[in-house]
């Protein structure tokens, strides 16, 4: 029996000759699966290629679709979004709700054909809880007390609070604990470049181009409709649409509404919605004094005008708060800021900036700040270069600041090394706000901190009560908005879009790629 | 676009009216000027060949109606169309209503479906909470299994006495077709506030959608109850129809149920299909470009209702192809008749899939009938086609992604608000437990 500990050694591996027999055995499938293979490869596009393959430090949309193929949690949404077993094969959950056995398959290998056990599990969380490893995914573990494996297919968990529902919790990526040396890892550690999972599919190459070739993994036990997987780096939007209609591609995940009238009117191509609650915002870092002044953010928010920035990239939403339009959440009587150079004159003088010729001042130092944005992503290119435009029109100086991800990685999670960041946000169907608002949140770039939004999001976190919940949100939507520690733009209308052969298609609301298995492509 | 050069060579003499959205009504009037001898081609679409082989036909309706009835159609505004029609063309008015029947019905469905969802899902609802009676109301079956647990205060409910009179009053007089108005500003509030502790809750009204598809059937009524055989050719009985011709009507008019009497449990015969529903019940056009075309037999899921889409699809595309030299080509194209049909088969068909549970292959004919560049409701997109999507993806446990296609809804008819507030309870409700997830993008 092996209990958590913080940064323990890991745990103890499991006899040799089996690992060994079980490895040979899957890769002798895994190529004989691949040499007889027939069908065409699913080519998908990504704007960007995951900076990482290591779901404790999974940031991106695009590093949590290839996860998505890659890994397994204990349990994962069926197609009616329910909870269902993955990797668990039963539970019982004590009838207090503190705590939960969970028995796990015994079927299970890892793509190198070592089988997956208990210790995995303990593994998996005991890295997550582990502050030194600073997983961007411990607070998806920070209410579970304890994890311990009694045998090697079984787990028990105490929970912090009582649990009425555990599974729905229990979705995280698992990891393979043979591969790594401690509970304590780093994010250069060799498994980004060697992921391991007990997924559908096994990582085949990366390649110079920056794709990724992914192959089923003969292991897997389940049916699989797919042959191989490519995902293609491919930064300008109109390309990958081309590409789709060239047939130089098979899906794209997420396709700008200016590109929708062209791919809807090919025969060969089919559209899925996949509206991942996502929108853009510029934040302000309020760690800098100057953005601790409300009147310095809310004049900035008023010199923009977010319809035309909108435009040249699509159709969408404006927002006036955290969540999408069609969100429980939103709060409809909280106004869409509109354009207003008039008030925001008034709000900088008021706080002490002074018109000189042609931008603003305060103490002989010019309002200049420096706009971070990702680098190889079209649309935001372009979004700063009219965004810049439009500050500068209105005497503010903005630097354009790009940063390859590995930077953005760094600086911007890392350091929160910004003045203003341009970036978006996509939620999955549960909307939670709480990394991006609450004084601890780990998302929280920005440095806000508002005891009652954290009041709010505290107690929409634990309330059971589906109307409190939206009430409590609603709530901090308008405070939120009323605070400014970000200007919220807008949504986009998007879907995915695939070539017709792609069939038995079922996209997931968030992570794509959950029910690919079932995917055919002849 | 297109009609330009169809315009060109027209030579129009005809007269000015005002222009449409996207000069549809102008090409419309100028074209049907147009007297040239085209061949005539043999119909296959019945009155879609009408249109592109007799454009003067439309000219003389409009002339009649005047335009703005007809482009409060085409826009899915039924209520402006039925209200500009009741003069100058009766049965077309009535048709309208039937529209607005259905739309309502679609949302009656969604609403009652996702009210007995919530009350079943939420776990600890309070004995004494008016839930009950909400659920009782938007349930309307035979066995009643709310009933014993309605309240004291909600048994008026059952016997009309003063507590619900007012409600009742007018949920009837609003089926009786006289006061959708004041039920259209109900639906924008819930029908019952109640404090649980520190929390408001709020509960939606679930027989208000039932009750304005009654009104909208009974305004209906000069359609329905019409002569049994409609004449072919006549304009007024079709445009913008889903039944092709007199046939295809003649079919669907004896699927139609008689209406179940309503002097007891009134509230009851909200639950007999509305004539509209009848009338669609099945597909408009059995025989019509193929055999099998338009059938949902095949439809066993997801994947063969999305072929079957691309089936349609292909084969109005290749009928459109035979529009070229015909003189209302232009008309049909601009209006955007054969998607607008292929739309309204999908909706129909749909909707028959909803009432089978076979949410799969609803929410797979119905997503790729959207004209994904407009963004909400409109002359693209009928508000059912959002309605019934919503429902699709409620049977499917897509709860959260039927708000998607309500709020667009929502922006033009401020009555959904109830069944947005009521799915938007399911959606939060469903995701409870879980903690969310959020990735940059």
């Amino acid at each position: 029996m092996s209990t958590r500990t913080p940064a323990g050694p890991k745990p103890a591996p499991r006899p040799t000759s089996t690992r060994r027999l079980a490895a040979w055995s899957v890769c002798a499938l895994s190529l004989l699966a691949a040499t007889f293979a027939v069908g065409r490869p699913l080519r998908y596009a990504e704007d960007r290629s995951p900076a990482i393959v290591n779901p404790l430090f999974a940031t991106s949309m695009s590093e949590a679709r290839v996860n998505e193929l890659l890994f397994e949690g204990l349990y994962s949404d069926n197609l009616d979004l329910a909870s269902e077993p993955r990797l668990a094969a039963s539970d019982v959950v004590a009838p207090d709700g503190r705590s939960m056995t969970i028995q796990l398959r015994r079927d299970v290998t890892w793509h190198d054909g070592t089988p997956f056990t208990a210790a995995d599990v303990v593994f998996t969380i005991t890295s997550m809880l582990e502050p030194r490893t600073a997983s961007s995914e411990a607070s998806r573990v920070a209410w579970i007390e304890s994890v311990q494996s009694l045998d090697p297919f079984t787990i028990a968990l105490t929970f912090r609070e009582p649990q009425s529902s555990p599974r729905d919790r229990l979705h995280f990526k698992i990891l393979p604990a043979h591969l790594f040396e401690s509970t304590v890892v780093d994010r250069s550690h060799p498994f980004r470049n060697r992921p391991i999972g007990t997924g559908a599919f096994q990582l085949s190459r990366f390649n110079t181009d920056n794709s990724i070739t992914l192959l089923p993994y003969a292991g897997y036990g389940r049916p699989n409709g797919l042959t191989e997987v490519q995902m293609r780096e491919v930064a300008d939007k109109s390309y990958q649409s081309k590409l789709l209609l060239y047939g130089s591609l098979e899906a794209l995940v997420r396709v700008l509404p200016r590109d929708l009238a062209t791919l809807q009117a090919d025969r060969n191509t089919e559209l899925y919605p996949y509206q991942t609650n996502s929108w853009w915002y510029v934040g302000f870092n309020l760690r800098d004094t100057r953005f601790g002044d409300p009147r310095l953010r809310e004049a900035l928010s008023l010199l923009i005008d977010r319809k035309a920035l909108m435009s040249p990239i699509g159709t969408g939403d404006l927002l006036s708060g955290p969540f999408v339009r069609s969100s429980p959440f939103y709060n409809h009587t909280v106004k869409e800021r509109e354009p207003d150079a008039a008030r925001a004159r008034q709000l900088l003088q008021e706080a002490g900036w002074t018109w000189a010729t042609d931008h603003w001042e305060k103490n002989g130092q010019p309002l200049d700040v420096r706009l971070t944005a990702l680098a190889r992503q079209e649309t935001a290119q372009d979004v700063v270069i009219n965004l810049q435009s439009q500050l500068r029109g209105a005497g503010v100086v903005v630097r354009q600041d790009f940063l390859t991800t590995p930077e953005w990685k760094e600086r911007v999670w890392g350091q929160r090394d910004f003045d203003l960041i341009l970036s978006q946000w996509s939620f999955d169907r549960n909307e939670d706000i709480y990394e991006q608002f609450h004084s601890t949140g780990n998302r929280n770039f920005v440095g806000f901190a508002d005891s009652e939004v954290d009041r709010l999001l505290d107690e929409a976190r634990t309330t059971v009560d589906p109307q409190h919940k939206r009430d409590l949100l609603r709530t901090a939507h308008a405070r939120i908005s009323t605070l400014t520690p970000m200007v919220f733009l807008w949504t986009l209308d998007t879907y995915a879009a695939m070539n017709v052969g792609v069939q038995n298609v079922t996209v997931h609301p968030f992570y794509f790629f959950t029910w690919a298995t079932s995917w055919r492509l002849p | 676009m297109a009609i330009v050069g169809d315009l060109d060579r027209a030579q129009p003499r005809g007269r000015n009216v005002p222009l449409a959205p996207g000069g549809v009504l102008l090409a419309f009037t100028l074209l049907s000027a147009c007297r040239w001898n085209a061949p005539e081609a043999q119909p296959e679409l019945g009155w879609l060949d009408v249109v592109a082989d007799h454009p003067e036909q439309v000219e003389d309706l409009f002339r009649r109606t005047g335009d703005a009835p007809w482009i409060a159609w085409h826009s899915h505004r039924y209520a402006d169309a039925w209200q500009q029609l009741q003069g100058s063309a009766p049965e077309a008015a009535a048709r309208a209503a039937l529209d607005a029947s259905l739309f309502y019905t679609d949302l009656d469905r969604l609403t009652a479906e996702a009210t007995l969802t919530l009350v079943q899902e939420w776990p600890d609802l309070p004995a004494d909470s008016g839930a009950w009676a909400t659920a009782w109301l938007a349930d309307r079956r035979p066995e009643d299994p709310y009933r014993a647990r309605l309240r004291p205060e909600d048994q008026a409910l059952l016997s009309e006495a003063p507590a619900g009179q007012a409600r009742l009053t007018l949920w009837r007089e609003a089926a009786g077709g006289q006061r959708t108005d004041e039920l259209l500003a109900a639906l924008g509030q819930p029908w019952l506030e109640e404090k649980a502790g520190d929390v408001t809750h709020r509960w939606w009204d679930p027989v208000g959608y039932a009750a304005l598809a009654a009104a909208w059937s009974q305004r209906a009524a000069p359609f329905v109850d019409g002569p049994p055989e409609p004449a072919p050719g006549a304009l007024e009985r079709a445009l913008f129809a889903p039944w092709l011709d007199a046939a295809d009507l003649a079919v669907a008019r004896q699927r139609q149920t008689p209406p179940t009497p309503c002097e007891s449990a009134w509230h009851r015969c909200l639950r007999a299909p509305s004539a509209g529903e009848a009338l669609t019940a099945d597909n408009p056009a059995p025989t019509r470009l193929g055999p099998d075309l338009w059938t949902r037999a095949g439809m066993t899921d997801g994947e063969a209702a999305r072929g079957a889409g691309r089936r349609v699809r292909e084969a109005l595309t290749d009928w459109s192809g035979t529009l070229a030299g015909r003189p209302g080509a232009g008309v049909v194209q601009d209006l955007g008749l054969t998607d607008r049909l292929r739309q309204r088969w999908a909706v129909d068909t749909a909707r028959a899939l909803l009432l089978e549970r076979r949410c799969e292959a609803a929410q797979a004919l119905l997503e790729p009938a959207m004209d994904v560049t407009s963004r909400g409701p409109g002359p693209a997109n009928a508000p059912s086609l959002f309605a019934t999507l919503a429902h699709a993806r409620l049977q499917c446990g897509r709860t959260r992604e039927a708000l998607d296609v309500l709020q667009p809804l929502l922006q033009v008819h401020p009555e959904v608000r109830t069944a947005y507030e009521v799915v938007a309870d399911l959606a939060v409700l469903r995701g409870i437990h879980r903690l969310g997830d959020s990735r940059e993008d």
